[in-house]
Formats: C-alpha cells, sequence, structure tokens
C-alpha cells in the first residue's frame, strides 16, 4: 500500500471541517473488507489505480517514481494531473480510486458526524 | 417445500413481484426464483459500503463497455431494485405510448387504457402519493423554489412511500418500511396465498420440453412449471439467461436502452441537509420536451457526495466539507442511443450524438436554476470544465466537450433487450408477452419495452407486468 497516494488523494489538514487524511482514518482495516466483498474486476482496477497513481502519476509531472520519492507539493501536482490527464483511461482510474476512499471515508463516524449527517 | 408448481417467475423485482401478485390470486401454486438474499427491513443499515456489497448488483460498480463507462445500477436482493429506488410512481407518459403504438405495433395489444387501469389498480395498493411537504426537506425545497421562479412544470414527486419518515435513505433501503418495494408488499400478500419464494438461487437455464418451457433450473434444485414460466430477471439479465436456455433471436440482446444521465451540485451560503428529507422527493418535466431530460432531486449519503465530486488532494476535501451545503440534482436522458447486452452478459451501450447537445442544454438549465435559488457556486463534474462555476458562468456547460468520456455518466432504467413486437423478426415476445416460437415461456420485466420513457419507469413496469399476468389468468 502506497501511503504516499493516500496522502495524495485525501490529506490530511486539507480543511478545518475535515482534518483527518484518508492514511489516518483505518484505510488499510477497511481495504481488508474491500477485498473481502468486491467483485474481482473491481478489486484488480481498484490496485492497479493504486499502482498507475504510484507509478506513472510522477512522470505527467517530469518526476521519476514512485510517489512516495515526491514531496508532497510535488504528489499533489502528479495526481492532480492524472486526475486532469487527457486520457480518459487514467481519469476512470482516479474516479476508481476515489470511489473507495469515498466509501470507507464518507462511512466514518467522525466524519459524519463533522458534516453534520444523521447526527 | 414442492418443487412442482403451475408458475414460475424468475425474479422478484418490480416485474416479477407484481405478476407473482395476480397470479397468486388465482392459484396457490407460484414459485418467484430470485437471486439475491432477502432482507428485513431492521437490517438496512445507514452505511453505503455494506448495503452496496450486500443488496446491490456487483457492489454497485457495474459499468457498460463503450467509449464513456457509465454505471449501472440495479438491485439483487428481495424485492430487485424496487428496495433500491426512490419509490416513483411515474405513469407511462401518452407520448411514449403514442410512439409503441404508432412505430412498433403495440396499440391494440397494450391499449392505453388498459395500462393506465392497471397502472390505477397498483397506484392504489402500494398508497402512492405525491411527497408530502413535511418530509421536502431543503434539497426538494430549493427544487420547488426553482420550479416557481422559471414557471417550470414540476411537482412534488408521486411515491409510494406511505409515511415516508424523509430520512433520505431510500437507495440503502428503507429502514422504516415506509417504501413499499416489493419485499414488504407484494411479495409478502403472494406469499400469503401460498407462493412460495427462492432466495439466493439463480436460475441457471430454462428446461424445455419441445418448445414448452417445463420449468427452470438452478444450481439446487429444479422447480417444474405445469403452465408457465415468467422471465423478470431485468433488462440485463434477462436476455442472458434466454441465451443460456438456447434461444435464439436476432433482437435478443439488442435495442437496450436506459436514461444515463449525471448531477448537478449547488452549494449554498445556508445549509441544505442533504440527509434530511424524502430522497427524491421533488421533480420538473419542464425540460423533457427541449432537451429530453428530467430533473429532480436526489438526497445522496456522504460516501456518494464525496465519490462524485471533482479533484484531487486539497480541492477534493474542500468540496466534500460543502455537503452540509449543498443540493444534489440530476437529469436522467431519455437517450437516443442504444446499446447490446452480450451473451456473457456484458452491457455496451453507446451515446447518440444528439445525446450530449440534450445533456448539455439539460445541465446549463439546472445550473442556472440552482443560481436563481442562490447557489454560490455549483459543480458540474464535467472533464474540461471548471471545477466550480461561478454566477455567470453556467455557458461553460454548454461548450463542454463533445466526448462521452468527458461525463461521469449513471444509468438507471433499463430497457428493450427483449423487446415486444408482433412481428418475431422484429422483437423476442409476441403482443401477449410470450416469447416468440414458444408454447407457455413469457418476459414480462421492462426488457419487452421498446424504447425508453423519459420518466422512471417502475409504475410502467408494474403496470405491464399485471397485464401479462392477467391475461395469463384470464
Amino acid at each position: 500500500m502506497d501511503r504516499a497516494v493516500l496522502d495524495a488523494l485525501l490529506p490530511s489538514g486539507a480543511s478545518s471541517l475535515l482534518p483527518q487524511g484518508l492514511a489516518n482514518t483505518g484505510f488499510e482495516d477497511f481495504l481488508v473488507e474491500f477485498d473481502a466483498a468486491a467483485p474481482a474486476d473491481f478489486r484488480r482496477v481498484f490496485w492497479l489505480a493504486l499502482v498507475t497513481a504510484g507509478w506513472v502519476a510522477p512522470l505527467l509531472i517530469g518526476r521519476l517514481p514512485p510517489m512516495s520519492r515526491l514531496n508532497s507539493q510535488d504528489r499533489d501536482r502528479a495526481l492532480a494531473a492524472m486526475d486532469r490527464s487527457s486520457l480518459p483511461e487514467l481519469r476512470q482510474l482516479v474516479i476508481v480510486l476515489k470511489t473507495v476512499a469515498s466509501l470507507h471515508y464518507g462511512g466514518l463516524s467522525e466524519v459524519r458526524q463533522a458534516i453534520g449527517y444523521h447526527r | 417445500m414442492s418443487d412442482d408448481f403451475d408458475y414460475v417467475i424468475v425474479g422478484s423485482g418490480a416485474a416479477g413481484a407484481t405478476a407473482a401478485r395476480v397470479l397468486a390470486d388465482s392459484t396457490t401454486s407460484v414459485a418467484v426464483v430470485e437471486e439475491g438474499p432477502a432482507v428485513a427491513t431492521d437490517e438496512f443499515v445507514d452505511q453505503a459500503f455494506p448495503t452496496l456489497a450486500r443488496i446491490y448488483r456487483r457492489m454497485g460498480v457495474q459499468v457498460t463497455r463503450g467509449r464513456a463507462p457509465m454505471l449501472i445500477i440495479q438491485g439483487r436482493c428481495l424485492g430487485g431494485s424496487t428496495v433500491i429506488n426512490s419509490a416513483i410512481m411515474r405513469r407511462l407518459p401518452e407520448d411514449v405510448w403514442k410512439e409503441w403504438a404508432d412505430l412498433h405495433g403495440l396499440g391494440s395489444a397494450l391499449p392505453y387504457d388498459a395500462v393506465e387501469r392497471a397502472s390505477d389498480s397498483i397506484d392504489r395498493e402500494l398508497q402512492a402519493e405525491a411527497t408530502p411537504e413535511p418530509v421536502w426537506g431543503g434539497n426538494n425545497r430549493l427544487l420547488n423554489a426553482a420550479a416557481i421562479k422559471a414557471n417550470l412544470s414540476g411537482g412534488p414527486t408521486r411515491r409510494n412511500a406511505p409515511g415516508c419518515r424523509g430520512s433520505a435513505r431510500c437507495n440503502l433501503g428503507c429502514p422504516h418500511g415506509a417504501k413499499q418495494s416489493m419485499q414488504v408488499s407484494y411479495l409478502p400478500y403472494a406469499r400469503s396465498k401460498g407462493t412460495q419464494l427462492f432466495t439466493d438461487e439463480r436460475v441457471e437455464r430454462v428446461i424445455w420440453r419441445g418448445t414448452r418451457a417445463a420449468g427452470v433450473q438452478t444450481a439446487k434444485r429444479t422447480l417444474t412449471a405445469n403452465k408457465a414460466v415468467l422471465i423478470a430477471a431485468s433488462a440485463v439479465q434477462t436476455p442472458g439467461l434466454l441465451w443460456r436456455s438456447g434461444l435464439r433471436n436476432r433482437h435478443l440482446g439488442r435495442h437496450f436502452q436506459g436514461h444515463p444521465g449525471m448531477a448537478v451540485v449547488g452549494l449554498f451560503d445556508h445549509p441544505v441537509g442533504l440527509g434530511d428529507g424524502a430522497t427524491q422527493g421533488f421533480e420538473v418535466d419542464g425540460l423533457r420536451g427541449d432537451a429530453r431530460v428530467k430533473l429532480e432531486t436526489l438526497a445522496t449519503p456522504p460516501e456518494t457526495f464525496f465519490g462524485g465530486m471533482p479533484g484531487t488532494g486539497r480541492d477534493w476535501v474542500e468540496l466534500m466539507a460543502e455537503f452540509p451545503r449543498a443540493a444534489v440534482w440530476v437529469l436522467p436522458l431519455r437517450a437516443y442511443g442504444e446499446g447490446v447486452v452480450t451473451r456473457s452478459g456484458s452491457p455496451r451501450f453507446e451515446l447518440d450524438p444528439r445525446d450530449l447537445p440534450n445533456l448539455r442544454r439539460g445541465l446549463r438549465r439546472a445550473a442556472d436554476l440552482m443560481f436563481e435559488v442562490g447557489a454560490r457556486d455549483v459543480v458540474c463534474p464535467i472533464y474540461g470544465l471548471p471545477q466550480r462555476l461561478h454566477l455567470g458562468e453556467s455557458a461553460l456547460i454548454e461548450s463542454a466537450p463533445d466526448d462521452p468520456a468527458a461525463y461521469p455518466l449513471a444509468m438507471s432504467h433499463l430497457f428493450g433487450t427483449a423487446r415486444m413486437s408482433p412481428m418475431p423478426e422484429a422483437g423476442v415476445v409476441g403482443t401477449d408477452f410470450r416469447v416468440h416460437g414458444t408454447e407457455n415461456l413469457y418476459v414480462v420485466d421492462s426488457s419487452v419495452f421498446p424504447t425508453n420513457l423519459g420518466v422512471n419507469p417502475q409504475l410502467s413496469i408494474m403496470a405491464l407486468a399485471r397485464l401479462a399476468a392477467e391475461r395469463l389468468v384470464a
């Protein structure tokens, strides 16, 4: 699991309402459940998306991979470049990353409390 | 438990359960076979992940192949998609019926007044009513205000959810049993009359005796049908079952249609409250003629809202944090595009060149309406557009790319893969719902619809299934 990708995707401290980043909220534990429940091709695409973000996204901003070697600003730029790529396949992989991250993050009680959802 | 029945119905959603309800009034010998699990009302949870994993087909990530992969949303549990839909009860639009009559020769087989009569009965039995104002919530109120301001025809959505408490959880399974989805309405009725329900059983194929459907084979057992087998497995699964059962017809799996659509999100300076109010409690029909889109509200849980917001990193988190002040409206498009469901069950779909201009016109109108009722920013997550549109920038939507891959589309409401036609060379089933060339195999789900509708199809699916079943026992 490339925590650098998780940090770039959903970082800590980006919002006063949602201060916790994805990597600090038990996402790895969630992925165990995800792997047990998700269809095989969805799991494969998710892991492909993680690897692509880690190893291809840095190249899009002219940096050598992996993502973990980059400083935090370049990580953000690299992932944003993948998200805005002219190749729809790369953009779709970012959507997959965000979908899985959201399934975890949006279900967290502290997140729901912060945004006032079903208090 | 007996394995010998008069009627075997494959699928327990809007079509299968409605057929079961009708047949159960004339015989105790009905079986309904459902691929997914039975889930009790008190087992529904307010979390997307376990819900998707348990009661959605392919965990909600079934996608079409094609230039733009689209999510296809289907339930996979006792009650089918009625468990996860928003309970919307719309009549078959008369203009669509006229198309069916004029272009597909179905006028005498499906007289409009017969469809209406069936719809009346279902409406009554399932206690459909306009969404009452006390459960509108902020999201629905905003669309109401916008419709009034723009003088657009619209109103509170008719839904079969008497006693709705406005918990905005329709799509996770109603936690109060208010929504009259099939597992709390028609299926218990049928069961009380002797119908047997088989869950967690996928039908592998229809068993034949010559051209007569003698029953179905599941992994666990053979269910014999002495009178008829009714297929109601959905427009994606029905063609696959028919193929596995040895049927061949050049229209089988073709003419796959639906309502691809996407959301527009308004960000306000005041709380909106997506967690309160009927999930889809207000709708605007005024754009159907011009842009072939229907505009409706959609309350989403945080998981879905977050996943739909554009951007990554700080930009994304900042948009997530807008949740308390966000309104979400969606635009299902009556697309001209068609696709196919392949023999392996994989759906392909391509938009028609006329579709994107219509969608953009609808999206722009929706964005304008958001601004008219006070949105600070509007999020319209098309590739190439700014993440947030400010007042005066909605025209950018109309100049968005003409590439379907730029649009995050999802498709609900699926039709056409075993379409009805009086002529065997033009369709899969005849006007009596019987598969051409068979004695007693019927398709009663939305696969038989020759076109999409432009409105939510639940009631039309039920009405046609009811007509089919009534004719069987007449």
